[in-house]
């Protein structure tokens, strides 16, 4: 154990203590103080990964495989990792007063959603089926109760089970995957595995991998909500509270892309007969078309959000297959600013939906926000400003998102795609506006009382960073370099 | 050399087809109690299975802990959901029925089939799959489930030892990594059950 | 390999035959004399007055679960304690790790009071 190992796992480290801290305060210091305690400490945590990540990153020369191999630390898995603190640091910090409406002691949701961020992490830098598949159900088994934590609410109840249920099935196909795979190859390690799937002295066992290969892409499927295996992100984005949501639409999602990117790029490549990336290309085209067409005909925000972000997911996977087809030296960048600007507007747009939701009330339906842009003139703005990204009006950073991906898409000469989700993109245009014009209509059905500082903090970063976003995407660039 | 190996194949085919019988019954038995005790049934010739394949640890486990704590856990949750009798079976149309039945049909049917399509005509060993022959002698690899090497699995160098490779130890990954994962998987579960089951007193802060 | 478990066999057949010849004895050779007073469930001679099927509680849901998770610790321990001493000094503070950070849980869940009954 020297120190770059110590360096190497530092992250974890300080998020495994932060979380046992913070629910021992939570175990033992009485509840104003505790509250306000708790949440200092997941904040100072959150930040101290996010500092140690960025640090990491920076001084990185050569990729660390820690462990034997089991951990890999390299560009890719601290990008997405940074992506995902500072989802889960804007979560906490839009948590703070709020966590008490929707459960009574705050140190455990802040401590969840510490383990979850740990599992996340562990996720994206794991090089191994079994840290992998653990670190995998961490991060699952934390959002799973995360979503059920509000537990006066029915409908928080409703989706915490499906999720379970749901995560649960594809966590057993993912574990078969897991074992065919292991069978066939006798190996655990990530880059060993594709090496053992395309010996020759392997062959009578090659077909028992690929259907592993198969079965384990059947859970990302699942994990990422896209296309066959989606149906349960409607119904779950709907029913958790909205932090919650928040956190699985942005943080999850990052966590998934992560592993099914690193996935991708080792043993995925042992498939020699191409039938997994036809597979993964139909999946794009279905999922950017049912994402965006069912969002048409929503009229729950929440709901509609997340058939939104199935159609995100969508452009992600469009922009993957893009840096799949020349597997040597991908360029993933395209893919990590998509999600670094998806995961910002997302919190925002949810932020700015939670700090409207005042008097007990959450903001849901498209009647709930009618008029909302005149008896606040500054959440109305920064709303219509998250939704024009998220639609990808140009002059944002959603629009600069899709253009790279498109761009990319382009140049790697994947037509029929590129113009299948231009096309989605256009009619994701008319639900995003439609908010916005709920926004400004005329009607005015609700006394809004005044909101509390912290989610104008919230806000004003967000406004501020999305600017800068636009404007400086080259540093961007140098922040992201190729795996 | 072929006695023990039919001895072998016929007590994994009674085992196998009485574990099968038993995870039937667990779908088909109208009451609960009876579908769970089906169940803590089919764990038995499964044990069975793990110490034909010379898994002996992991037959224990499944028994202690499968059969042992999460049927009891099961039991409890099945008395506590206050089932009248009517509410045993599900009124779903018989088109979901047989599309289910098809899927996976289709899928227990697909899993033979791509695992002995490419098997070569003559295979010296044949009972024996990759895993296995890494070994280097048959004695290491029938102690590959037992507990001293699931120790080692863990804690230290993995066993498997491939003697090109045998003092390259930064290609075998080390499990150690998993198992501190574990620990926060567990400590993961025992706040998620606190959060969701815990009953509340009046005299609670 | 076959020689160390025939004894379970055996072990097994034993005690399946006694256990069911005992049952058959009991059913071929006891007295069947029903009675309506025989059927209705005990309740110390009065009247049953409630349905049998109360609501149960939850704290014996949360005690199994505890036990479930606890145990899982103790399927990490036994191979742990098996080969440890074979191991460098550094398994011994894994292992230590690990406990240390389920005894973090054990300490928040009895600060909670999850084992104080009613």
């Amino acid at each position: 154990m020297n120190i770059t190992t110590l360096n190497g796992i530092l992250p974890i480290l300080i998020l495994t203590g932060v979380g046992l801290l913070v629910l021992l305060v939570e175990a033992f210091i009485e509840r104003d103080r505790e509250r306000r305690f708790a949440f200092i400490l997941s904040l100072a945590g959150i930040i101290a990964t996010l500092v140690s990540l960025f640090s990491q990153l920076v001084h990185h020369d050569a990729d660390l495989l820690l462990f034997g191999g089991a951990l890999i630390v390299d560009h890719t898995g601290l990008a997405f990792s940074i992506i995902i603190c500072l989802g889960a640091l804007l979560v906490l910090i839009l948590s703070h007063r709020h966590v008490t409406r929707i459960h009574r002691n705050a140190g455990e949701f802040y401590s969840l959603i510490l383990f979850a961020t740990l599992g996340m992490h562990a996720l994206t830098i794991s090089n191994d089926m079994m840290t992998f598949f653990v670190s995998l159900e961490v991060m699952s088994v934390a959002v799973y109760i995360l979503a059920g934590v509000n537990r006066k609410s029915l409908k928080s109840n409703e989706s915490a089970l499906k999720y379970l249920i749901l995560g649960a099935f594809s966590t057993a196909f993912l574990l078969l995957g897991i074992a065919f795979v292991y069978g066939a190859t006798g190996q655990m390690g990530f880059m060993e595995i594709k090496e053992a799937l395309l010996s020759e002295a392997n062959a009578p066992f090659q077909s028992v991998g690929i259907l592993g290969l198969i079965l384990i892409m059947v859970g990302f499927i699942f994990k990422i909500g896209a296309f066959p295996f989606q149906q349960w992100v409607p119904d779950v984005y709907e029913g958790a509270p909205s932090i919650v949501t928040a956190f699985m639409a942005t943080c999850v999602k990052t966590a998934a892309f992560a592993i099914l990117l690193r996935g991708l790029f080792t043993f995925f490549q042992a498939d020699e007969s191409g039938f997994l990336m036809s597979a993964l290309t139909v999946i794009t085209v279905l999922t950017m078309i049912f994402g965006n067409f069912m969002a048409l005909i929503q009229s729950n925000i929440k709901r509609l959000i997340a058939y939104s972000g199935i159609a995100h997911t969508g452009y992600i996977l469009l922009a993957i297959l893009a840096a799949l087809s020349d597997p040597a030296k991908p360029d993933i960048t395209p893919i990590l600013f998509y999600l670094l600007v998806y995961t910002l507007m997302t919190v925002g747009a949810f932020a700015v939906l939670i700090g409207a939701s005042r008097g007990g009330e959450e903001v849901e339906t498209f009647e709930d926000i009618r008029g909302l842009g005149y008896k606040h003139k500054l959440l109305g703005l920064f709303m219509a400003f998250f939704f024009f990204s998220l639609a990808g009006i140009p002059s944002t950073a959603g629009f600069m998102g899709k253009f790279f991906i498109f761009k990319a898409a382009i140049s790697k000469e994947l037509y029929a795609l590129a113009v299948i989700g231009i096309l989605t993109a256009v009619v994701s245009v008319y639900y995003y506006l439609k908010i916005v014009v709920y926004l400004y209509l005329k009607e005015e059905n609700r006394r809004y009382e005044k909101y509390s500082i912290q989610w104008n903090y919230l806000l004003a970063s967000f406004l501020t960073f999305l600017l800068v976003l636009f404007l400086g995407i080259f540093p961007q660039f140098g922040f992201k370099l190729l795996k | 050399m072929t006695d023990p190996v039919v001895l072998t194949d016929v007590l994994f085919l009674l085992f196998s087809v009485t574990a099968i019988v038993f995870s039937l019954l667990v779908v088909v038995m109208k009451n609960p109690i009876h579908s769970s005790i089906s169940l803590v049934l089919s764990f038995l010739p499964i044990a069975a299975i793990y110490v034909l394949f010379h898994a002996p640890f992991v037959a224990v486990i499944q028994i202690l802990v499968y059969a042992g704590a999460i049927m009891v856990l099961f039991t409890f949750v099945i008395m506590m959901v206050d089932l009248s009798e009517k509410e045993y079976t599900l009124h779903k149309g018989k088109i979901y029925k047989l599309l289910s039945f098809l899927i996976m049909g289709g899928f227990l049917l697909m899993v033979p089939y791509m695992v002995t399509r490419f098997l070569p005509e003559t295979i010296s060993e044949p009972k024996e799959s990759v895993v296995l022959s890494h070994f280097t002698s048959k004695k290491e690899a029938h102690e590959f489930g037992s507990t001293k090497n699931i120790g080692k699995l863990i804690f230290g160098k993995p066993v498997i030892n491939d003697p090109v490779q045998a003092n390259d130890n930064t290609l075998k990954s080390m499990q150690i990594v998993s198992f501190e994962l574990a620990s926060i998987l567990i400590m993961v579960a025992i706040v998620g059950a606190m959060i969701l089951a815990r009953t509340r007193k009046k005299e609670e802060r | 390999m076959k020689e160390n478990y025939f004894p379970i066999l055996i072990y097994s057949i034993v005690v399946i035959g006694l256990a069911l010849s005992f049952l058959m004895m009991a059913q071929y050779f006891g007295p069947r004399r029903k009675s309506k007073q025989k059927l209705e469930p005990y309740e110390c001679g009065v009247e049953p007055f409630d349905s049998h099927r109360r609501k149960f509680h939850v704290k014996f849901y949360l005690i199994a679960t505890f036990f479930i998770l606890f145990d899982i610790e103790t399927v990490f321990l036994i191979p742990w304690a098996v080969t440890f001493k074979e191991m460098s000094m550094i398994a011994v503070f894994e292992m230590f790790f690990f406990l240390f950070i389920l005894g973090i849980g054990l300490i928040y869940i009895l600060k909670k009071r999850v084992f104080d009954w009613d």
